[in-house]
This record gives C-alpha cells, structure tokens and sequence, in this order.
C-alpha cells in the first residue's frame, strides 16, 4: 500500500483541517505532501484562490513537481473557488459540493491513480459569498463522505482570518489538525451527528 | 459541582472542550495584546453558554488599564463599554471569585451568576469576568474550561507585551543607529573640506586658521558625541564614580552657561539669568552637574526656534534646591513627557534633524541627578507651549568655609622637552609628533614597541608618549620594560589612549604612567602637561 503522510506524519483520517500563518509556511509543509501523491502516481485535486493560480503552479514547481506534464496528463488538476466551491451564480451550495467531493472521490474517481488528495484553500469562506455560512454543516458532513470513500482531503485555513469562535468550530469538524507544521489527531473532534445538531440549535436560537 | 464529577458524559465533554483550548495559542502568534484576549473571549463563547465576558487588562505594561466586553456573542460599542464599566466599578477586583449559590449580580443586561478570573498568577495582569444567567453557572467543567482560557490567554497576553517591547527597542535601535550614522557624519564633512583645502595650491595663512578652527570645533563636538555614548555605557553599569566636593550651583549654571554660550547665540536665542545673590549649596560633582544643566540648557537651545527666549534660574524647597531651565520652544506632547528620559528617545521633527543629537542628553541627565540623589522633571503645556526642566538637588549645609577657587593660573610656556611618540596608528603617530614639534619640542616618533624600546637609550626622552592598544606589546607593558630599561634618565610617561573607562585610567597608574589623556586630547590639556613637566625638569637642573 502507497504511504499517505502529511508532515511526516502518516494519516489514519481522510479530513484535516490545517492552519497557516504564510503561503511560504503553507507550501513548505505541504508540498511535499502533493510531491509524494505525483511520486507515488496519486492525483493532486487543488482548489485556489483564482488570483494565486498561476503562484500556486510556480510553488509547485518549485517543489519538483512537473506541473505541465501532471496537468497534461491528468494527475494534476487546479481548479478555481467557481469551479468547486461556488457555483454559477458565485454562491457556495453546501449540498452539491458534497455531491462533488462524493463523485470525485468515489465513483467518479480516476481509477488510473492510485488516489485522490484533495486541497483547498478556504479563504471564500471569508469572503461575502452568499452561504458562505453553511461552511461548518459542509466540514461536518464531509467527514462521512471521505471516510467513506477512504481520499484525504486538507482544507487550508489562514491563521490571520480566523475568530477565536470559528477556529474552535473548524476544530470540531476536522479528526485531524495541522498547526504549527505539526499533524495531530484532534480531541477536540466531535462526531458529525452531534456537531450538526448543535449548530441546527445555534440556528433556531 | 460534585453532581458534575459524577456526569461521565460532561466530563468527557470537559476533556474534549479542553483539549480544544489548547490549540487556541496557535492564533496568538505576531499577534498584539488585546486581539489576543478577544481570540480568547470569542472561543469560550463556544463551550460555555455565557452571556456576557469582560476583560479588564494594561495591554501594554505602561498602559492604563484597557477593557473589552462581549455580549450575546458580540464585541459591545464604545457606549456600552462606558455602561458597563460604571456599572462594574464597584465589583471586586482584587481576587478571582465565583458565583456563589442562588448569588446573582447586577450587570445592565439584568442580574447574572458573574466569575471573576485573574489573568495570571497576580492581580496586577488584570481579570475576566464571565455571566451567564444559568441557574447552574458555573458548572465545574464550565469553570475549568474559563479557567483554563484565562491562563492560556494570560500568557499569550505577556507574549505579546514582551514581543511588543522587542520590536520597539529593535525600533528604537535602528532609529539609534541613523542618528548616530548622521551625527558622526555630519562633522567629518567640513573636517575632510579644510583637509583638502590645505592640500590644494595657494592657500593662504588666514584659510589654514579659520579652517583649523572648524576642524577643531568638529572634532571637539565628535567627541562630545563618545563621550556621551560612554557615559551610558558607565551609567548602564553603574561605574560611574562621583567626585563630590560643596558647590555652589551658581558657579555651575555659569560653567554651563559658559559650555553652551556659542549655540545660544547661534541661534539668536535671549537667555535670561535669574539668580539669588545668596550662595547656593550642594554636595556634588562639579563636572557631572555642570554636566546635567549644559544638556539641559543645550536641549532647550536645541528645540526652541531663532530667536526664542531661555530663561535659566535657580530653585529652592525646605529642602532642596535646583535649577530650572524654561525655554519658548516647540514644547513637548503629553504622551511622550513619560519617555523623554529614556535613552534614545526624541521627540519627533520635521524640520530640525540637522540639530537632533543622539536622543541621549536628557537621560543621561536625570541619570546623573538620580546619582546625586536628585530629580529631573520636566513639564510641558503642549506643542507650541515651550518647556521647563527641573533639577533638584538635596540642599547641603551651606559652607561659609568653601575655600574660594583659585584664580587660573597661566601655564608657563614650556620649554622644548624631547618626546618620544608610540603609535601603531602612522597618521596619528605622525601628526601628532608634528604638532609637538610646532610647540616648540624635539619629538621621534615608533610605530611599533620593540622599536620604541631599542630607540630610547640613544634620544633619551623627558617623556614618552605611548598608546595603548600596541602590536606585540600593549602599551601598559611597553610602560613597565621602559621603566626598566636601564641608561634611560629621568622621564615622565603619558598614556594617549582611545581606552577612557575609569578603569582604563587605574591600569594605566598601575603600569607606571604618570598621566592619562583620551583621545582626542586637548591640545590645551597636553600642553598644560608638558608645561608642568618642564617646569619639574627646570628645578632640578
């Protein structure tokens, strides 16, 4: 069985949630984490801001990672928040993006690769995007979906965007967290069902 | 709270809630003080249901106590604040307390089951008061989660102070570092202009003098510049001696007076006197304390446009007396009358860089008049309102006997002496055996020690002349083999060194030196010397 490391760390949950002070902090821990998926013959599956594109291609680059020749041939594909995230109309769609992230990792998966490690930068959660505040009822519920399919997912998190309120959520909804550049199983993780009824309770109040 | 011991489930919840907090300190890093406890205040509001949070903390250590408070999950607005800080200024502040049963109190969103939390390990780091109008508040688990915030928060709040006071003496370094880069550039200028002038072809006697004269003000004002800058090397390490004696502060407003007179005038600025006829007497060290009021006097001359009015007068109390030094100048904002003492602290310009110093003159004033056992103050009105310094001194006993300091006598002039010059600097080496000669002496100068000690048998020196820091040979050992060297007659030694800490004086006394001068002397000083040594060498011929 290929290895699933992050930080050195090899991974027993599919969800991380991983916070970043810089995007250098942020490439240097994972990039090696994208390098071994193309070294291994995974699939890179990268959702960006769309105005760091063409930066995140260079870091990748600039990691080993031949990212025309990963790009050419399916190994690698950068999608842009509308192209995943958002939907047409710039909304985020809880429902069809877990849908999404349920066809890319599992029926829908590229079965000439070994895996599928999905990234995605958050930043549109901070954002005007209109359900931009079902962002947690996603966190919760992906769970399942990629336990289920058994793909690893990191949703990256920039550290200077977040209340003290939404890193103690994110932190309920990810088995495992990257702070620090150090990977480390959450205790703070609740399970799904009761995360969702509290926030279903926090919306009625 | 023992019903909450025996709830597995809510213990098990408490663990979990507070593992969670300990990933909160990840969001503290680059982060200032208070964003710090609002992080904090924001992610307790996810695991205790509470109503309202308020922290009441000095941000910065010199900080006057600062609050914020949320309600319902929001940061309250600068009009609730004042409410609510009125309405808590009668709350117990002195330790942490806890709701007591069926104990509520009053806030203006109506009674409350309140705790108070220090914020450290004393009550000087400030606290947290935390409500809620649940009759069970706190539960045992809810007070140790809050517990458990208001540590970590205590702590990322003194990480922030000290990150805070780090980039602010690293600013202030800096800043230290252009103004030094400045203020030593600025005199080397005209020093490097007069140095060309004389190489270039037909310059005149007349240009040579007053040129001369500029270089040696420059050079006089650079080393002024040092001298300071060893001054709070010596202050810093409290190895400044005073050499204390009865003054009369009069005489020491006159040498300050005196020190500064040319930059009052160049800058066309009135200065009024105004002193008793009566003496008035302190113990202290006349160099020092003419010291402490010329930086005064230099400070006002400094921030007060052409033309303005200084008024220079002395003080007394019961049981001290002063000096004050008022000016009509650009005055000084409240907020910085706090740190215009500390080292490299001014006070911002625009215009007057050209005349900014070091930043170093006020502290190390109120340093020295701390050494006297005295204050320094200083009150301002505001921008555009001038400023007045105060000095006060213990008041000594006056001394009707003080012995009346003796007239100055001038110096004989010295007849020719043979000086043998020691220095491994060529320039200085030569330049200053030039102008030994010009005086009228016969001077051979070394650049090394061992050739110092091979050419002293055959000149016979009446005094030698040696640096200090001296390849193969420092200049203190050089000093001990010369005094031992054999066929030599009588000499004198003079240590002319850049060393000029009091202890750099006693290691030169300790190896036979009979004087020490800093470089750059004083011409005057060392002429004054030779004069005393020629006058010596004169009774016993």
């Amino acid at each position: 069985m290929s290895r699933l490391s992050l930080a050195g760390t090899e991974l027993n949950y599919f969800h991380v949630c991983a916070f970043f002070n810089s995007r250098d902090e942020e490439y240097a821990v994972l990039s090696p984490f994208f390098k071994e998926a193309v070294d291994q013959g995974e699939k890179n599956v990268h959702i960006v801001n769309p105005v760091h594109g063409e930066d995140h291609r260079r870091r990748l680059g600039q990691a080993g990672i031949d990212v025309p020749h990963c790009e050419s041939c399916g190994q690698l594909d950068v999608l842009e928040w509308q192209q995943a995230y958002l939907d047409e109309t710039g909304g985020f769609n809880k429902d069809k993006m877990l849908a999404t992230v349920d066809h890319l990792t599992g029926a829908g998966r590229d079965a000439g690769f070994g895996r599928l490690r999905i990234m995605g930068d958050m930043g549109w959660v901070f954002t005007d995007v209109p359900g931009a505040t079902d962002i947690l009822e996603y966190e919760a519920e992906v769970n399942d979906v990629l336990s289920r399919n058994k793909q690893p997912a990191v949703c990256v998190y920039d550290i200077a965007k977040l209340s003290g309120a939404m890193m103690m959520d994110l932190l309920r909804t990810h088995p495992l967290t990257l702070v620090g550049g150090v990977v480390q199983e959450n205790p703070f993780y609740t399970p799904p069902r009761e995360m969702l009824e509290e926030l279903r309770a926090r919306k009625q109040a | 709270m023992d019903q909450d011991l025996a709830d597995p489930a809510d213990n098990g919840r408490g663990i979990r809630d507070l593992m969670g907090l300990l990933v909160l300190p990840a969001l503290w890093l680059g982060k200032d003080g208070r964003t710090v406890l609002r992080l904090m205040a924001q992610a307790v509001e996810r695991l205790v249901p509470l109503r309202f949070s308020m922290v009441e903390a000095s941000i910065l250590p010199a900080d006057a106590s600062d609050a914020f408070i949320r309600i319902g999950g929001s940061d309250a607005d600068p009009e609730a604040i004042a409410q609510w800080r009125a309405a808590s200024a009668h709350w117990p502040r002195t330790a942490s307390i806890a709701a007591s049963a069926g104990e509520h109190t009053s806030t203006p969103i109506g009674p409350m089951r309140v705790i108070r939390l220090e914020l450290g390990v004393s009550t000087q780091g400030g606290g947290a008061w935390f409500g809620s109008d649940a009759p069970d508040f706190p539960t045992f688990t809810q007070l140790a989660v809050l517990r458990a915030a208001a540590s970590l928060a205590a702590t990322g709040l003194q990480a922030a102070r000290l990150e805070y006071e780090r980039a602010e003496a690293d600013r202030l370094k800096d800043q230290f570092l252009a103004m030094l880069g400045h203020e030593l550039r600025n005199p080397l200028a005209p020093i490097r202009s007069g140095a060309a002038l004389w190489q270039t072809q037909g310059v005149t006697l007349d240009q040579i003098r007053r040129t001369g004269a500029i270089m040696e003000r420059q050079v006089q004002h650079m080393t002024h510049l040092v001298d300071d800058l060893l001054d709070v090397s010596r202050l810093s390490a409290g190895t400044v001696a005073l050499d204390q004696a009865l003054l009369d502060l009069r005489e020491v407003v006159g040498l300050a007076v005196e020190q500064s007179r040319s930059h009052i005038d160049a800058k066309r600025h009135a200065l009024l006197l105004d002193l008793p006829d009566a003496p008035c007497t302190v113990l202290g060290d006349s160099k020092r304390l003419v010291q402490v009021v010329a930086n005064l006097l230099g400070n006002a001359v400094r921030y007060t446009p052409p033309g303005g009015r200084i008024t220079l007068s002395i003080c007394a109390t019961a049981t001290t007396v002063g000096v004050a030094v008022t000016d009509t100048g650009i005055g000084i904002e409240p907020a910085m009358l706090g740190r215009i003492f500390e080292w490299f602290t001014q006070v911002e310009r625009s215009t007057e860089r050209a005349d900014a110093g070091l930043g170093l003159g006020l502290a190390l004033a109120r340093k020295l008049a701390g050494l006297h056992g005295g204050t320094l103050h200083a009150t301002s009105r505001g921008l555009g309102h001038g400023s007045r310094f105060e000095v006060m001194l213990p008041k000594a006993q006056p001394a009707a006997d003080i012995p009346p300091a003796l007239p100055a006598q001038a110096a004989p002039a010295s007849p020719g002496l043979k000086v043998l010059v020691v220095d491994d600097n060529q320039d200085a080496g030569i330049t200053i055996g030039m102008l030994l000669e010009a005086l009228g002496h016969t001077a051979s100068v070394a650049h090394h020690p061992y050739a110092a000690l091979e050419l002293a048998p055959a000149f016979q020196p009446d005094v030698f002349l040696l640096d200090i820091g001296l390849p193969g040979i420092d200049g203190y050992e050089l000093a001990r083999r010369l005094r031992a060297l054999p066929g030599l007659g009588p000499f004198r030694m003079i240590a002319l060194t850049g060393f000029g800490q009091d202890k750099d004086q006693r290691n030169a006394f300790d190896a036979g030196f009979d004087f020490h001068c800093t470089k750059p002397v004083d011409i005057a000083v060392l002429d004054k010397i030779f004069s005393g040594i020629a006058a010596q060498k004169a009774l016993l011929v």
